[in-house]
């Protein structure tokens, strides 16, 4: 797994459009981080609707539901990295040159896992200095969220991962994950939960991560759930990784049986 | 070495949705051979080559490579080139040989070597995305030279090259075979498969025509022409000698078609022995073109 990685590291290692997106990702979630806690603390009325959301404990639910925001970026990068390989036809050439395509899969599954370990890292970190720099709450409560974040890093990159399997053009690709990742399921939700049943928007596969981590859209959820209680943590993560089981398993058979 | 065999094709067949692009092909290729496939646009030799480096899934039949089941590490001994060049656009010469050589465990220490042989030295720094086509495909031959393998797998490796660089490659072929390297290329350029190879196989329409030695394939196609003053005379003897298969007169002489092969020296004797003097006789075989009309125009 160390050798296939390794290959898959000279891939990126001098591939500009790898390291602009990663780079973004990298300053956007901090950035982002930085933006809302102003909002938040030099508004007085904000301030006192959601006190302080950025110190221990609050800050790892905070932190992940910013960084929420940015991880789509991580997947048009994943997006890119494997419909390259498609229109560069250099996933035959893998194979030809001797990987079986379990080793080519494999070392895709292996991209998808570390770059979900690299932003989980990240929100970590920054979670961290933020709750540092801002009092004295106890750190060790709620990093159950660091494992909400973790899931949902996979859930996001997982969508990313199938579409870059199954859609031969980049530009489609990427129009379909962030129109659905920003709006699409946001509809789809909406609908499902006021027009169909309540809660029935947890289901889908990214809005059942972005109900796990509330942020500071806690507040709103607390208002619309009144009377209506909402699935569990636990039944979040079941579904989640449900689809991330899905996705993942529809990409490799499609890499395992087609021809490519 | 020339009983084994490097690669045994048995009954493949590959369909694309109702087009059937490949019937129940099979055969095999020896041990060091230079082995041709040759065969119209269409006829299923990229298919057929796709299918044997595990890319295309063929819907029956099996196939081996070096006499074993098939695993993986055996495409690390062969080096090939697959209808279109396909490298890292992004990347340069170089780094597109170290991920080859990266996968293949082989080959690093053998880039110089390999763009040298190539012409492209140079320009190894470039971005692929900036390469004419030709110089694509003389990465894409550079890229199956990597390591050195004991196979190698062309697929119309002189596509979009230059008259000079055509015959390099010929001859960059001929001397691989030379040495040993067992050379299988598809093609639908019959000068070039009669020029390199000493095996052929003939695809037309997904099925397989004939395959064997060169030698073979063409043995009994063998055709002498023979010239007299007194042309009727010799006719009349042509006509009496037994194994003739047909008399086809030509600028002035005859063409004539042997069941069994008969040498020059034979008919020579024998015309004399009759009274008549040759003024004309040679040997020609039939070329493969003309061999290859006749096998795919019925």
């Amino acid at each position: 797994m160390i050798q296939l990685l390794n290959i898959e590291w000279m891939k990126v290692k001098a591939y500009r459009t790898f390291w602009i997106l990663t780079i973004l990702f990298f300053v956007g979630v901090p950035l982002l981080n930085i933006a809302i806690e102003s909002f938040v603390s030099q508004t007085k009325e904000v301030s006192l609707l959601l006190g302080s959301p950025f110190a221990f404990p609050r800050v790892w639910d905070t932190t992940a539901w910013v960084a929420s925001m940015v991880t789509p970026v991580m997947g048009i990068m994943l997006i890119i990295f494997l419909t390259n390989e498609n229109n560069f036809r250099t996933v035959r050439q893998n194979i030809i040159d001797g990987w079986s395509r379990d080793q080519y899969i494999a070392a895709k599954f292996g991209v998808l896992i570390t770059t979900t370990l690299f932003i989980t890292l990240l929100i970590v970190v920054t979670a961290f200095l933020f709750g540092l720099k801002n009092g004295t709450g106890d750190a060790s409560e709620n990093t159950i969220y660091i494992f909400y974040a973790l899931i949902q890093s996979l859930a996001y990159l997982s969508l990313a991962f199938f579409l870059g399997v199954f859609m031969k053009r980049a530009g489609i690709a990427i129009a379909i994950y962030i129109m659905y990742a920003y709006v699409g399921e946001f509809v789809i939700a909406g609908l499902l939960d006021y027009k169909v049943l309540r809660h029935l928007g947890s289901f889908l596969p990214l809005e059942s991560t972005d109900r796990l981590i509330p942020g500071l859209s806690n507040f709103a959820r607390k208002l619309a759930q009144q009377g209506h209680t909402p699935p569990s943590n636990t039944q979040y993560v079941l579904i989640a990784l449900f689809y991330i089981a899905l996705f993942n398993f529809l990409s490799w058979r499609k890499i395992k049986k087609a021809d490519l | 070495m020339e009983n084994t065999q490097i690669l045994s094709l048995h009954q493949i067949y590959k369909n694309y949705g109702p087009i059937q692009a490949l019937k129940g092909v099979s055969f095999e290729v020896p041990a060091g051979s230079v082995f041709g496939i040759l065969g119209p646009n269409g006829s299923g030799k990229t298919t057929l080559l796709g299918i044997i480096m595990d890319v295309l899934k063929a819907n029956s039949g099996t196939y081996s490579w070096f006499g074993q089941s098939v695993h993986h590490d055996q495409r690390k001994r062969i080096g090939s080139l697959l209808e279109t060049p396909n490298f890292y656009h992004y990347y340069s010469a170089v780094r597109n040989l170290q991920i080859t050589a990266a996968i293949k465990g082989r080959g690093a220490d053998d880039i110089e070597r390999v763009l040298r042989i190539a012409n492209l030295w140079e320009r190894k720094d470039s971005k692929f995305s900036t390469f004419s086509l030709g110089m694509k495909q003389r990465l894409a031959i550079a890229n199956a030279l990597l390591g050195k393998p004991e196979v190698l797998l062309l697929d119309e490796p002189t596509n979009g090259l230059d008259p000079a660089g055509i015959a390099e490659i010929r001859e960059l072929i001929r001397q691989l075979g030379e040495t040993g390297t067992t050379v299988i290329m598809a093609s639908h350029m019959l000068d070039e498969v009669e020029k390199v190879c000493n095996h052929v196989a003939i695809l037309k329409k997904g099925d397989l025509i004939t395959t064997g030695h060169v030698d073979e394939v063409l043995a009994n196609e063998d055709m002498v022409e023979i010239g007299a003053t007194d042309l009727a005379r010799l006719e009349g003897v042509l006509n009496a000698l037994p194994g003739v298969k047909s008399i086809r007169r030509h600028n002035g002489a005859f063409q004539v078609m042997f069941t069994d092969s008969k040498t020059a020296e034979q008919l020579n004797k024998h015309c004399f022995e009759q009274g008549i003097t040759l003024n004309y006789l040679a040997t020609k075989r039939k070329s493969l073109e003309a061999r290859f009309m006749e096998l795919t125009n019925n």
